[in-house]
């Protein structure tokens, strides 16, 4: 049975593990009510998957000629096919709620975006807040399951910056997603027991059982999404985001999640390029926000003194470390961080670091660590040839993999995804949103951090009030950024790709 | 003594005309019969034509009886299988095997050199002797020879006298009563391309090469005493990142001292190699003749430059342009003897010969017991040996004045339990001590029948 489970196509696997999943708020809802949630899940639930037993049934014999490039087809379709049917039920609940802004809601759920779609509306029950973190969270195990097992194989998502000619691993036969489970088998113990822990955890400092369950969710896929509205409605916030900051260091590199499952080139973690990368980016900002504090003092009425001092120093580090995984998660310490620093608008740091985003093959969005690590060190190593032409680098094959090849793969990324930004706020510019709300919506999406949008200080943006044809734009390039723009290009040609 | 010499090469060839000379029963054993006919009759020695490492060949060699085999093969694991079939089939008592590959060398595979493991008691490499001379001699700039004896404490100093010599024109009696706490003495004078020990009543005149054995300790004093003056040597500039250059650019990076040391390869794949390895080295990749590769590593300003290339005729060219460009120092690898005499014209200022060194380091290990060390000088003009006084020698009991030293024999200095002597005709020589000795070539069977080295040692 699980044999001729595993040789259906993925997308139809993926389906049915997202029907079952809406048994989960439907078991929520019975218990803590109200029952009107409880329904349309459980139901949507049952017909989702008798709809996904038939269409198994029609698919059983399907043999794809090449099941390597089908699965790569059928992550790519997930992220377009999976989000109307986890609304499906959302939609049942709420009929008030128009069905774009709720697909919209799953897709940045399912991207781990966590854009706070329905902010200034009538608050959602718990049930659904519970269905919109599990979407999140499951997005994050389909993403790093993806990552690991299905855009490695093409040398995508990362793969290609370490390992730029190495076809290795496309020599690899495959009848069947037996690989994926063997890899959500890697995954999921770290990732399941994080979760586990810090809801633990959560609720050990004195938040409400949902809360912490959904904290944890959002934590450990770097969805983002709160029930409370992110960190500032937690009971003993100190504790909590120190439970938080721990986990969410824990997704910054693909490392922690067991080193088998991808491209890794045999280097001690403190010689990881990303790690240092983080390290080095995070320690000089919060340093840098912190001293503002002694240069600006003069021109604010910033505050003073130890408590505030440390309070401060908190708040940037949590804050930071928030925003590089593309969590968002926003320190309750970071007004009295923002107020410390004296700088008029410290989250445009905060935006950067959500573009720079956190290491490849996690769940974190952005540009990726490693591509920007590559960069870096393909910067160092020019400026080391102006005064020597002719030296010749060293720190190893993967030093040097990491300054060619992955250098311009990174650049070509790079290039790619801002113009692919540049491309997004015309269109939304075209249809008439302003260059102020367009900019954020824009670096949100793209860098799969929802929450980066309540940090403008401006006019807070109603994401519902957004016509149909911009939260089309917008999901697309939370799709886009998700999959790295290449995935999707690969699909797109994949004669291209394999010649 | 009966000795196998696997390899009929160039360092296997050496070793066998050293052994033979010394009236071993050495046996050559190669897999080109060409190479074995021409030892045969050049050399007194026996040869056996086929693979070194067959325990049939082996036999064939006299394997069963032999009390030592070199194993100096071009192959690393003929080397080392060699040398286990010696053991377990044979019983060889002595193994010498040459390993060129750097992993074989590591400290970590030290362990496996054992005698239950693999049956191997001297390791020698090339690369790393040749790495070691190269040290030696950017360690003493101004001399353009070096070596040192007697664990360190004694060391040879081959010094050109120039005009800032305050001591030229001075009888070298003169020299030693006005000096007469420097532990240093003359023991070999190069005029006009003709080496000779001096005699006391001997000047020294400009353009003199001399042999000096100093005691490690007065070793600047000598180096003033002669007119050289010891500067730091800071920037240094390597040509070649093979083994060797990368050898010698990893001992100077775990030095204390801040050297600025660049490496300059022309090979792509072994620069990268070598920038690999380094951490603090500069490795450039370009072709080290070019003026320009020279002057980006910074040539006009280096204190010194190490052409350790595979190339001769590249070595000697970049260590002339380098010093034309202003560098203060060259030292080249030369593998073809006859070129040393170059050295001199050309202006370089040190060269390192890596056979002779492989040699010697050798010979040091086959002699190990009474004679302790030996070093070639120049185009082996003379040796310098290192010997242990035995209690049958005709040198035992006796006064330095009274043995019969032939005329070309000098003694540099006497160890007698842990103190280094400055000799002294009055110095009596007992069973136990420790000699140094400076010998042209043609005196050198004299010195070891004095020893008794061949007859009691083995």
């Amino acid at each position: 049975m699980p044999r001729a489970i595993l040789n259906l196509p993925l997308l139809v696997i993926l389906m049915g593990l997202s029907s079952l999943t809406m048994y989960v708020p439907a078991a929520h809802a019975v218990i803590v009510g109200p029952m009107w949630v409880a329904r349309p899940f459980f139901y949507g639930g049952s017909i989702l998957l008798i709809c996904t037993a038939m269409l198994a049934i029609a698919t059983e014999n399907y043999r794809p000629r090449d099941v390597g490039t089908s699965q790569l087809l059928a992550f790519v379709g997930a992220f377009f096919v999976l989000p109307p049917m986890l609304a499906l039920p959302f939609h049942q609940a709420m009929p008030h709620l128009s069905f774009v802004d709720i697909w919209f809601d799953m897709t940045s759920a399912l991207t781990t975006t966590g854009f706070d779609t329905f902010a200034g509306q009538a608050p959602l029950p718990n049930s659904i807040h519970l269905w919109r973190a599990l979407v999140g969270w499951m997005g994050g195990l389909l993403i790093l399951v993806g990552a690991g097992r299905i855009l490695a194989l093409f040398n995508l998502g990362g793969a290609e910056i370490m390992n730029a000619k190495s076809t290795a691993q496309k020599g690899i036969q495959l009848d069947s997603s037996q690989h994926l489970v063997k890899g959500l088998f890697i995954i999921f113990p770290v990732y399941g027991a994080a979760t586990v822990l810090l809801w633990l955890g959560l609720i050990i400092s004195g938040e409400t059982q949902l809360t912490a369950f959904c904290h944890a969710l959002a934590t450990i896929s770097t969805s983002g999404l709160s029930p409370v509205g992110g960190m500032a409605g937690t009971n003993s916030p100190f504790l909590a985001e120190m439970l938080v900051f721990i986990v969410l260091a824990l997704t910054l590199s693909r490392r922690f999640y067991g080193d088998s499952i991808i491209i890794t080139e045999g280097l001690h973690w403190v010689k990881d390029p990303e790690l240092r990368l983080a390290a080095t980016v995070i320690v000089s900002i919060c340093a840098l926000m912190f001293s503002c504090h002694f240069l600006a003092l003069s021109q604010t009425d910033a505050v003073h003194g130890i408590l505030p001092a440390l309070g401060a120093l908190w708040g940037f580090l949590f804050t930071t470390l928030s925003f590089m995984t593309t969590t968002g998660f926003i320190s309750q310490h970071w007004p009295m961080a923002q107020a410390w620093s004296g700088l008029d608008n410290p989250s445009l740091i905060l935006i950067a670091l959500a573009v720079m985003g956190g290491g490849v093959a996690t769940t974190a969005g952005g540009i990726k660590l490693l591509r920007a690590a590559a960069l870096f060190t393909q910067v160092g190593r020019e400026l080391d040839r102006i005064i020597l032409p002719n030296s010749v680098g060293g720190r190893g094959k993967a030093a040097r993999q990491l300054r060619r090849e992955g250098a311009q793969l990174a650049w070509i990324y790079m290039m790619l995804i801002s113009f692919l930004m540049v491309f997004l706020l015309l269109c939304l510019s075209l249809i008439g949103l302003n260059f102020e709300s367009s900019m954020p919506l824009t670096l949100a999406a793209f860098s799969n951090t929802g929450p980066l949008l309540s940090l403008s200080q401006e006019a807070a943006i109603a994401l519902v009030d957004l016509s149909i044809l911009e939260k089309a734009l917008l999901g697309l390039a939370m799709i886009l950024g998700r999959l790295e723009v290449l995935a999707l290009v690969a699909v797109l040609m994949p004669r291209a790709w394999q010649a | 003594m009966k000795v196998i010499i696997c390899g009929a090469g160039q360092v296997g060839w050496q070793i066998a005309n050293h052994l033979a000379g010394e009236r071993n029963e050495v046996t050559i054993v190669d897999f080109n019969p060409e190479l074995v006919r021409r030892a045969t009759d050049t050399l007194d020695v026996r040869g056996i034509a086929g693979f070194a490492s067959y325990p049939d060949v082996l036999e064939k060699a006299g394997a069963k009886d032999a009390d030592m085999i070199i194993a100096a093969t071009q192959s690393d694991e003929i080397n080392m299988v060699t040398c286990q079939v010696a053991h377990s089939v044979f019983g060889v008592p002595r193994k010498i095997a040459r390993l060129r590959a750097q992993s074989y060398l590591d400290a970590i595979y030290s362990d496996l050199y054992r005698r239950d493991h693999l049956p191997i008691d001297v390791v020698i490499s090339p690369e790393r002797e040749v790495a070691e001379a190269a040290l030696q001699r950017l360690a003493a700039p101004a001399t353009f020879d070096t070596e040192s004896f007697m664990k360190g404490r004694v060391q040879l100093l081959g010094l050109a006298l120039d005009d800032d010599c305050p001591v030229l024109n001075t009888p070298l009696r003169q020299l030693n009563e006005l000096f007469s706490t420097l532990r240093a003495i003359v023991v070999g004078v190069r005029r006009q391309g003709r080496l000779f020990a001096p005699e006391p009543e001997d000047q020294l005149f400009v353009g003199d090469q001399i042999y000096v054995f100093s005691h490690s300790e007065d070793m600047n004093r000598t180096l003033d005493i002669f007119g050289k003056t010891t500067h730091k040597q800071e920037r240094i500039v390597i040509i070649g990142g093979g083994h060797v250059g990368l050898g010698v650019a990893r001992a100077l990076e775990t030095r204390t001292e801040k050297l600025r040391v660049k490496v300059i390869e022309k090979n792509r794949a072994i620069a990268e190699n070598a920038a690999d390895h380094l951490q603090r080295t500069i490795v450039l990749n370009g072709d080290g003749l070019d003026m320009d590769i020279l002057l980006e590593a910074g040539i006009d300003r280096a204190d010194a430059i190490l052409a350790v290339t595979d190339d001769d005729k590249t070595n000697l060219l970049v260590a002339v342009r380098a010093k034309a460009a202003g560098c203060q120092m060259a030292i080249a690898l030369v593998n073809d003897p006859s070129l040393v005499s170059l050295m001199g014209p050309l202006n370089i200022d040190a060269y390192i010969n890596p056979r002779a060194t492989t040699v010697s380091s050798i010979l040091r290990h086959i002699r190990h017991g009474r004679v302790r060390a030996i070093y070639s000088i120049g185009n082996t003009e003379a040796e310098v040996i290192e010997a242990q006084v035995l209690s049958t020698s005709p040198l035992a009991g006796q006064i330095i004045r009274d043995i019969p030293f032939p005329e070309g024999v000098l003694v540099g200095a006497v160890l007698k339990g842990d103190k280094v002597l400055k000799p002294h005709g009055d110095l009596r020589m007992e069973d136990g001590d420790v000699i140094l000795l400076f010998a042209l070539t043609k005196d050198v069977a004299e010195v070891e029948r004095l020893l008794q080295v061949s007859v009691d040692f083995f």
